[in-house]
């Protein structure tokens, strides 16, 4: 057993250790020198400058642009989110199932699937090359809604929520200073999923942003990819973006989700773990 | 011209393939376009500019080899206001370029003012993406670039960028074929460069029973088609009318070609890996006596990527067939220049594609070889441009510049792509080339097709 999960974090955390090392070593270095050898510092600030330097701090600018297109999503997804799973895990309506399973439906679908028909649309309403032909797609979210949903319908004493009617509440009042206040975890698990999955997409940016100033750093990444020899072997010299530039850049693109999981753990573990216990 | 074949089908290469072509497809079923420029037909006679504004910026699309040059206009031209992007420049096939246009077209604005691409792009980007739209490339014959600007250009050179009567590009390089040889190798062992196909055969056997292990060719790059069958006036891709395509693999010079490379490869004298693949250089590189190939092998492959000294490297003209009427060589890319018929800032726009094709102060120390005429005359006299060679290698540009076939057409679609997704996997599992003509030209056919060409293989 210790033989296979040392044999599986080898084969897991090798290339994640070769990735952090990369834009420590020159383009050379990397491909002569031992993998896993470390270069030296100044050489991390020339991999730096480097990739500042590509399109005049374009990498900055995606950065820039992916934090506005998950982060505009996001609070799209809460906003709608979090009251429809709230709805459907305490209110009895008709096609409450139907609902249900159509949410259930779209949440196991790849988002690649649905790319087509949202580019139609977007093409339809004249969005394309504008801000919302990202955030408008990226906030629909229907495995925020099932996780909210699931929440409520499992973790919430439903005694708390008849003495707040019985003390005079609104539906809205419970809603607002009762069952909010309490889901928190699963508000911050919704908007931690939420904020990787669209800082993470790559296809729908791609198809349709066509400037390069709006990328999001994902798409950003692909530009950097094609054009460099590394990766186009027949694109010229002409660009000091190599190997560890490329290595760096992925280490960029990748920090704002790692700081963000560092600091919402707490919250995300209590969220996960909502529901596996009836209280 | 080295910008757009990547010659090594990188395994990222494919997933982005796919994702361009579901791209076109999403754009062609999106159907009308909110472009606000409009006109009723294609052709340069519609062509109306925009407002003008000769204060705008412009943005430059350029792929990483061009940038350095680029970045010298702006340097040179500190008034100039450019807005420079970096992309893969049509490399490997890639629809990268039109995909975004045919976005900005529906979005309406945003269109970069000046682009550097590959001939196929012309054949898009001189026609609407779509019925409302205007086409992308300004015809620069209509009062923006000087008629005897235009007529300097190498003979032939800028025929991809003719469509309806008018010019839509300026042509950066031309990329004629030539045989490379190491001298040193070949002085070495006594042995003769070859003039002919049947003497480069017979030379490749002989060395490969004499030097096991050293190379006269490899055919495993997405361009090595255009390296030896264009050269062969092979009708692989060969337009007999704007809309119907000849592929005819079983003429006898395609054929020819085929079992000729087939006895190379089982003899192990040709690789069936290409020279950009990944390994080649550091395995391979010291290895090859001869290669067949594009003007900008010299520098790009030899000394770039082979790192092989300096002074052992030299050109040979153009290989002949036995009873072939005139001689012919293959030409493996060559890059342009579009200027946008939506840029407000025209003048501005041509000026940067003037400088960069014409110019001597560029193209006289440009990677690759110019196509306008007086540039190449001042390239050749360039000593940095030779220095690196052997033997004076400019007679031998020169020849092979005005040998290149012209029934090797300029399609709709890339000629890399059935290439290396039939012919190169067949080769790397050990088929013959000539066993694997019928499918290549099926897949071209196929293709065609799907571009809205009438195909004919006789």
């Amino acid at each position: 057993m210790g033989l296979v999960m040392a044999a599986l974090a080898l084969f897991f955390v090798l290339p994640v250790i070769w990735l952090l090392l990369a834009p420590s070593k020159t383009a050379d270095q990397v491909v002569h020198n031992w993998p896993l050898s470390f270069g030296s510092f100044s050489q991390i600030g020339h991999a730096w400058s480097h990739l500042m330097s590509f399109q005049n701090h374009a990498m900055l600018k995606w950065l820039r642009n992916s934090a506005i297109y998950s982060g505009g999503s996001l609070i799209l997804t809460l906003i709608t989110s979090v009251p429809a799973g709230y709805a459907l895990a305490l209110t009895r309506f008709r096609g409450r199932t139907t609902l249900l399973v159509v949410t259930l439906i779209t949440m196991i679908m790849p988002s690649a699937t649905l790319v087509l028909p949202i580019f139609l649309e977007i093409n339809q309403f004249h969005l394309i090359g504008t801000i919302w032909s990202v955030i408008l797609p990226f906030s629909f979210y229907p495995f925020g809604v099932y996780l909210v949903y699931i929440y409520f319908a499992t973790s919430l004493p439903r005694d708390i929520i008849a003495a707040a009617r019985v003390d005079g509440c609104s539906e809205w009042q419970v809603f607002a200073h009762i069952a909010l206040p309490l889901a928190r975890p699963v508000i911050a698990l919704v908007a931690f999923f939420s904020f990787v999955g669209n800082w993470n997409n790559f296809f729908l940016p791609y198809l349709v942003l066509p400037n390069s100033d709006q990328f999001p750093v994902q798409v950003g990444l692909n530009q950097l990819l094609s054009s460099t020899p590394s990766f186009n072997p027949v694109a010229g010299a002409g660009l000091n973006i190599t190997i560890p530039e490329l290595a760096l850049a992925i280490i960029v693109a990748i920090l704002p989700v790692l700081v963000l999981f560092l600091f919402s753990q707490r919250a995300l573990v209590s969220g996960m773990l909502a529901g596996s216990t009836k209280g | 011209m080295k910008a757009f074949r990547s010659p090594n089908r990188n395994a990222g290469a494919r997933p982005a393939r796919a994702i361009a072509v579901l791209v076109v497809v999403a754009l062609a079923l999106a159907g009308c376009a909110s472009a606000k420029q409009s006109t009723s037909s294609a052709g340069a006679g519609a062509f109306k500019p925009v407002t003008q504004d000769a204060s705008a910026k412009i943005t430059v699309w350029t792929d990483s080899t061009r940038l350095p040059e680029v970045q010298q206009y702006q340097k040179l031209h500190p008034s100039a206001k450019l807005n420079i992007v970096t992309y893969d420049g049509g490399a490997d096939g890639s629809t990268y370029l039109q995909s975004k246009i045919q976005l900005f077209d529906r979005a309406g604005k945003g269109w970069p003012d000046v682009v550097f691409g590959s001939p196929t792009d012309v054949t898009w980007a001189s026609q609407p993406t779509n019925p409302s739209a205007v086409p992308f490339a300004a015809p620069l014959d209509e009062s923006l670039v000087p008629k005897a600007t235009l007529d300097n250009f190498a003979k032939g050179s800028l025929s991809p960028c003719q469509y309806n009567g008018h010019t839509y590009c300026m042509r950066n390089d031309i990329a004629q074929v030539v045989l490379w040889y190491n001298k040193t190798l070949l002085d070495g062992w006594g042995y003769q460069v070859p003039t002919t196909w049947p003497e480069y055969q017979a030379l490749g056997l002989k060395i490969a029973k004499e030097h096991p292990g050293y190379l006269v060719g490899a055919v495993g790059d997405t361009n090595s088609q255009e390296s030896y069958f264009w050269s062969s006036q092979c009708p692989a891709f060969q337009l007999t009318d704007p809309t119907t395509l000849r592929v005819n693999l079983q003429d006898p010079r395609c054929t020819r070609t085929a079992s000729l490379l087939d006895s190379l490869i089982s003899a192990k004298a040709v690789s069936t890996q290409g020279f950009f693949s990944q390994g080649f250089a550091k395995d391979s590189a010291s290895k090859v006596a001869m290669a067949y190939g594009p003007s900008w092998y010299g520098q790009y492959l030899f000394n770039a990527a082979f790192k092989t000294p300096a002074g052992q490297i030299a050109a040979a003209a153009p290989l002949t067939w036995p009873g072939d009427s005139s001689p012919a060589t293959g030409n493996v890319g060559g890059g342009l220049w579009m200027i946008s018929s939506h840029s407000a800032n025209l003048k501005a726009a041509t000026d940067v594609v003037t400088w960069l094709t014409t110019s001597d102060a560029n193209q006289g120390s440009a990677p690759t070889y110019p196509a306008y005429g007086p540039a190449a005359k001042t390239w050749l006299a360039n000593p940095v441009n030779k220095k690196y060679f052997a033997t004076d290698i400019s007679s031998v540009f020169q020849q092979a510049a005005n040998e290149v076939w012209t029934g090797w057409s300029n399609t709709k679609f890339s000629d890399a792509t059935a290439w290396s997704s039939i012919v190169l996997p067949g080769l790397t599992s050990g088929k013959s080339l000539t066993s694997l003509l019928p499918s290549w030209q099926k897949a071209i056919s196929n293709e065609a097709k799907v571009n809205g060409y009438k195909v004919t293989n006789q």
